[in-house]
C-alpha cells in the first residue's frame, strides 16, 4: 500500500491523531486526486451502513430472545474438554500463535544443530576460567578415555579443613 | 457507531457477570442490547435474511454457552463479534459454490486508479436506486468472507483498526491490507453500473 494511500485511508477511518490529521486535510486541499478517493471511500461506507440500516429495520425482532433461550436450554453442557479447548482457541489467536510458534521453531532448530555436533563423537567442550574452593584439598584430575584421544575432567574438592577445624572446638 | 464508552463497557461487564450467575433478565438484556448489531453483521456477510437470523441466535446461543469462559480481558461486544464473525465465516465456507476471491494480504498495492469516486456521485441518490441496491450486494458478494466482514465492522460498526484485529484475530496491518483490498476491489466491481447512473454534465 503506498504511503499516501495508507494515510488516506486512516484519516477516512479517524486512525490518525489530531496533527496528522491536520496535515492530511491541508494537503487534501491541494490535491483534488486524493479528495475524489477520500469521497470514493465515504461513498462506500455511507451506501454500506444505509443497506445494513435497511436490512435491520426491515427484519422483526419478536420472540428473539425466547428462540434464543430455548436454543440455549436445548444446548448439552459445556464439558471440561470443550471449556479448556474454547478458552485455548480465544487465548491462541493466529497473532500470537505465530511468533511462539517461530521461537519454539528456532529452538528446535538450535538443539538439532547441537545434537549434531555433539552426536558426530566429539567431545563438550569447555572453558574453565576460574576454580574456587576453601581449604586446601581441592584437585583437577585429567582422566584419559579408552577410546580416541578426548578425556574426562574431575573436580575434586574436600570439605573445608577450616569448618572441620572450628568444629572440633 | 461502535459502542465503546466507558459506561457501556461497564454496563456489558456487570450484565455478564449477572447472567453467568444465572440472572435470566440480565441476559436478556444482553441479547436485546446487542441482537440488532449481530444480525446487521450476520446480514452484511451473508445477505440472506433468513441465514442472517438463525445465525444470530446461534451467536446468543453460544454466548449464553460459553459466557462463564469470558474473560472480560476484552470487550464484552468484541468478544461477540468475534463469534458472530466466525459463524458467517463457517456458514460461508459451507457454501463455498458461491464465487469467491480473495487476496493475498502482504502484497504491496500501488495501483490506485480505481478508487475513483466519480461514478458514485451522491451517495443518497444512488441507494434510492434499488437497481444500485442490486449491484451493490452483487458485488458484496464477490468479495471473499474476511473482506464482508472487514467493510462492515468497519464501515457499519465503526471499529477501530485494534478492534477489528481483536475480531478478526490477526494483526492491525493485515487489517488495513484487507480493508484496502475490500475497497478498491468494491470501486472496481461498482464503477462501471455508477458511471451510468451518475448525471452526465451537458
Amino acid at each position: 500500500m503506498a504511503r499516501d494511500d495508507d494515510l488516506l485511508m486512516r484519516f477516512h477511518d479517524g486512525e490518525l491523531s489530531v496533527s496528522q490529521a491536520r496535515v492530511v486535510e491541508e494537503r487534501l486541499r491541494a490535491a483534488p486526486a486524493a479528495a475524489t478517493r477520500l469521497r470514493a471511500m465515504d461513498a462506500l461506507g455511507h451506501a454500506l451502513r444505509e443497506r445494513t440500516r435497511l436490512a435491520v429495520e426491515r427484519q422483526s425482532f419478536d420472540g428473539f430472545f425466547e428462540r434464543v433461550e430455548r436454543g440455549a436450554r436445548q444446548a448439552r453442557p459445556l464439558g471440561l474438554r470443550e471449556r479448556v479447548a474454547f478458552r485455548l482457541r480465544d487465548w491462541l489467536r493466529p497473532w500470537a500463535v505465530w511468533p511462539v510458534a517461530a521461537a519454539a521453531g528456532v529452538a528446535l532448530l538450535a538443539l538439532v544443530a547441537l545434537g549434531v555436533h555433539n552426536g558426530s563423537g566429539g567431545a563438550n567442550d569447555c572453558t574453565i576460567e576460574s576454580l574456587e574452593y576453601s581449604g586446601s584439598a581441592g584437585a583437577v584430575f585429567l582422566i584419559p578415555d579408552d577410546k580416541g584421544g578426548g578425556h574426562t575432567t574431575v573436580i575434586w574438592t574436600n570439605e573445608t579443613e577450616e569448618q572441620d577445624d572450628a568444629e572440633s572446638h | 457507531m461502535a459502542p465503546a464508552e466507558e459506561n457501556t463497557a461497564a454496563e456489558d461487564r456487570d450484565l455478564v457477570e449477572r447472567a453467568c450467575r444465572g440472572d435470566r433478565v440480565a441476559f436478556q438484556m444482553l441479547v436485546e442490547r446487542y441482537q440488532k448489531r449481530v444480525y446487521g453483521i450476520a446480514y452484511g456477510m451473508v445477505y440472506n435474511a433468513d441465514d442472517a437470523l438463525d445465525i444470530s441466535q446461534e451467536t446468543f446461543i453460544r454466548v449464553h454457552r460459553y459466557l462463564d469462559s469470558f474473560q472480560g480481558s476484552s470487550s464484552f461486544y468484541t468478544w461477540l463479534y468475534r463469534i458472530v464473525v466466525n459463524l458467517c465465516v463457517d456458514h460461508l465456507r459451507r457454501k463455498s459454490h458461491e464465487a469467491t476471491v480473495d487476496y493475498d494480504d502482504t502484497l504491496q498495492h500501488t495501483d490506485t486508479s480505481e478508487l475513483q469516486p466519480s461514478a458514485i456521485g451522491d451517495p443518497v441518490r444512488a441507494l434510492g436506486d434499488r437497481e444500485l441496491g442490486a449491484e451493490l450486494e452483487r458485488a458484496l458478494r464477490q468479495l471473499s468472507p474476511v473482506h464482508r466482514a472487514v467493510l462492515q465492522l468497519r464501515e457499519v460498526e465503526g471499529l477501530s483498526y485494534q478492534e477489528m484485529a481483536k475480531v478478526m484475530g490477526c494483526s492491525v496491518g493485515t487489517i488495513m491490507s484487507r480493508l484496502f483490498h475490500a475497497r478498491k476491489r468494491m470501486q472496481k466491481l461498482l464503477g462501471g453500473y455508477l458511471e451510468d447512473t451518475t448525471p452526465k454534465e451537458a
